[in-house]
């Protein structure tokens, strides 16, 4: 009971302390876990002459454009 | 004074320094909203977690620990589990994923594109950007009552300078800045509680001595607080009690489960480059909630012991009255003088870093959701109408601050838990997890969840009700369970948050009317399903 008055609280104690530890254990089992590639990729956009164009009219593709290829330039 | 002045100045260089490598490196839009999508978890994780526990937690809910001890330590099991632990594994992989699917670059823009609903963007926009200066003004006057306190300034002075210095760099680095001094915070928020943490117990002889002592005094817990239903700071309360239903509906339940649709935090999921930031992020995020809600929670409870043995009086008493003052007393009083400096810049740290995501998310709110999508704006200058709304809802903010009362700082966090779990919950698990939710299932779980919220706060429920006199004015009546007979179920409806009513209301109405209505095609689903 750790000292504490009731169950209640001690219980409290022990779950926070649990709950961390599964948080570190998550951490540490899964530290290199990519998970599945993105199929879909973020909309890249440019600075040309100060003024944002983008590489695309759709979210390029997993295969495909990355910042500056696109066909906004 | 000198010695606190120095190192706060130090501090505020480091602050502007990282603002202003926010700046230099925000040229896009996706930087000022969602940090460009490449942050490193570390990063990520101390932004995420200095973002949700503020001065809110340490300094409202610490205090709340010294009134209501260690049964506040719920709420850090639930801040690490289902904040940290669910949030980022089930919540935070498959944000993260639909977000780029969808190309969203805010909360409500995820749910309206989801939905294909530009009205559920714009009244998520705006149920944010109109209730996140209240849950600002919380935490603004959390670290400014810190300060008068700590530097013997003005209260009303420390609310328009802090104000400033924060406004400065999230209006000019977006989220970037945010996350970088988020990170630094963090990481000094870290280091002062662990200090706090092991003086504490220091002064009362060890963990398990410092718990007894605290045990020993429950005779000492105020008669008011007894009457409530309060049986001791480590023996709990009394069932189904007034305080009881305070502790675990408003605190422990409205706080700990409404950390799942925060827009400011939901948003952090999509700023990582894959679900390895995120699974590094859990580790992190794990340990540093612990520190920080465990800790304060911890200190708070004992601070009555410690406050007993040198002054005989209880922390209450000590901090006159006042629930937020309990913390920066303890740390005024019992804490030696140079970790009193160093304490004020942590809960500066501490305040800062979730002040500058509440501004950002309630500027990106109405710039972004509201302004561009349910208005229609152009888009042409994206950034600068984003920066419009970081100053609106500063200002917002700031004339919260300046009219709320005493001692609301934790139910102000509450409240606005609360509100966005019954508005944003269902629609936002059934989002990433369920293909057969509709457009009006979303709506009309939204819409509910907000109304059932808001009436349940004017009409029922009491500390809200008796102080907003809506319900007084119309029906005579502080609340409308004031009249029924007292200690049966209904009076002690008073005293249930409205979560507890409108996020299973939202939840029914998601469900009923998602099976009742049309179902999105399978290619509108499809592509949001694309990256899982």
């Amino acid at each position: 009971m750790l000292g504490l008055g009731s169950l209640e609280a001690a219980l409290a104690v022990w779950l926070s302390l649990a709950a961390t530890l599964l948080c570190v254990v998550y951490g540490a089992l899964n530290w290199y876990a990519r998970g599945k590639p993105d199929i879909v990729r973020e909309e890249r956009t440019v600075v040309v002459r100060g003024r944002q164009a983008r590489t695309s009219g759709e979210q390029a593709e997993e295969t495909g454009k990355h910042e500056g290829q696109g066909d906004g330039k | 004074m000198i010695g606190k002045l120095i190192i706060i100045a130090v501090y505020l260089c480091v602050v502007f320094y990282l603002g202003y490598k926010g700046w230099r490196e925000t040229t896009r839009t996706q930087d000022f909203m969602l940090a460009g999508r490449g942050m490193h978890p570390f990063i990520m994780a101390f932004s995420y977690g200095a973002t949700f526990i503020s001065t809110s937690a340490i300094i409202g809910f610490g205090g709340a620990a010294g009134l209501f001890g260690f049964s506040l330590l719920w709420l850090t099991f639930a801040n690490i589990f289902v904040g940290i632990f669910l949030a980022m594994v089930f919540f935070g992989k498959r944000t993260r994923r639909m977000g780029l699917a969808l190309n969203s670059l805010t909360f409500p823009e995820l749910l309206g594109r989801r939905y294909r609903s530009s009205f559920i963007q714009g009244f998520s926009g705006m149920v944010i950007f109109l209730f996140i200066p209240a849950y600002a003004a919380a935490v603004l006057i959390g670290i400014c009552r810190m300060i008068e306190v700590g530097l013997h300034l003005p209260y009303n002075a420390a609310l328009i300078g802090v104000t400033l210095i924060l406004a400065i760099y999230v209006i000019t680095g977006g989220l970037k800045a945010v996350m970088y001094t988020d990170a630094f915070q963090g990481s000094i928020m870290t280091f002062m509680m662990l200090i706090l943490l092991v003086t504490t117990y220091s002064l009362l002889g060890g963990i398990i001595e410092g718990h007894e002592t605290l045990t020993q005094m429950a005779h000492l817990m105020p008669e008011k607080l007894q009457k409530g239903g309060m049986q001791g700071w480590t023996q709990g309360a009394t069932f189904g009690s007034p305080l009881w239903l305070t502790i675990y509906t408003t605190i422990v339940y409205g706080v700990g489960v409404g950390v799942l649709a925060q827009p400011q935090l939901a948003v952090r999921f999509m700023t990582v480059s894959s679900d390895r930031e995120l699974n590094r992020a859990v580790l992190f995020g794990g340990v540093f909630i612990l520190l920080m809600t465990g800790v304060a929670f911890v200190v708070g409870a004992l601070s009555n012991a410690v406050f007993y043995q040198m002054f005989e009086k209880i922390s209450i008493a000590m901090a006159k009255g006042n629930v937020d003052k309990i913390i920066p007393v303890y740390v005024d009083r019992i804490m030696p003088g140079w970790f009193s400096a160093l304490f004020l810049v942590a809960m500066f740290a501490a305040a800062m870093s979730t002040l500058s995501s509440q501004y950002h998310v309630g500027g990106t709110s109405l710039g972004r959701d509201f302004v561009e999508k349910a208005l229609g704006a152009s888009r042409e200058n994206s950034i600068a109408v984003n920066k419009i709304g970081v100053v609106i809802t500063v200002a917002a903010a700031l004339l919260w601050a300046l009219v709320l009362p005493m001692s609301v700082i934790a139910r102000a966090t509450a409240f606005f838990f609360g509100l966005c779990a019954a508005s944003f919950l269902p629609a936002f698990l059934f989002a990433l997890y369920w293909r057969g939710m509709t457009k009006a299932g979303a709506i009309s779980s939204m819409v509910g969840g907000f109304c059932i919220s808001m009436f349940w706060l004017l009409f029922v429920h009491i500390k809200e009700a008796k102080a907003l006199g809506l319900c007084e004015l119309l029906t005579g009546q502080p609340t409308l369970a004031a009249a029924a007979p007292q200690g049966s179920w209904v009076w002690l409806l008073q005293w249930v948050d409205p979560n507890v009513v409108a996020l299973p209301f939202s939840f029914l109405l998601a469900v009923g009317i998602s099976l009742a209505s049309n179902r999105f095609d399978s290619e509108h689903l499809d592509a949001c399903w694309r990256n899982f």
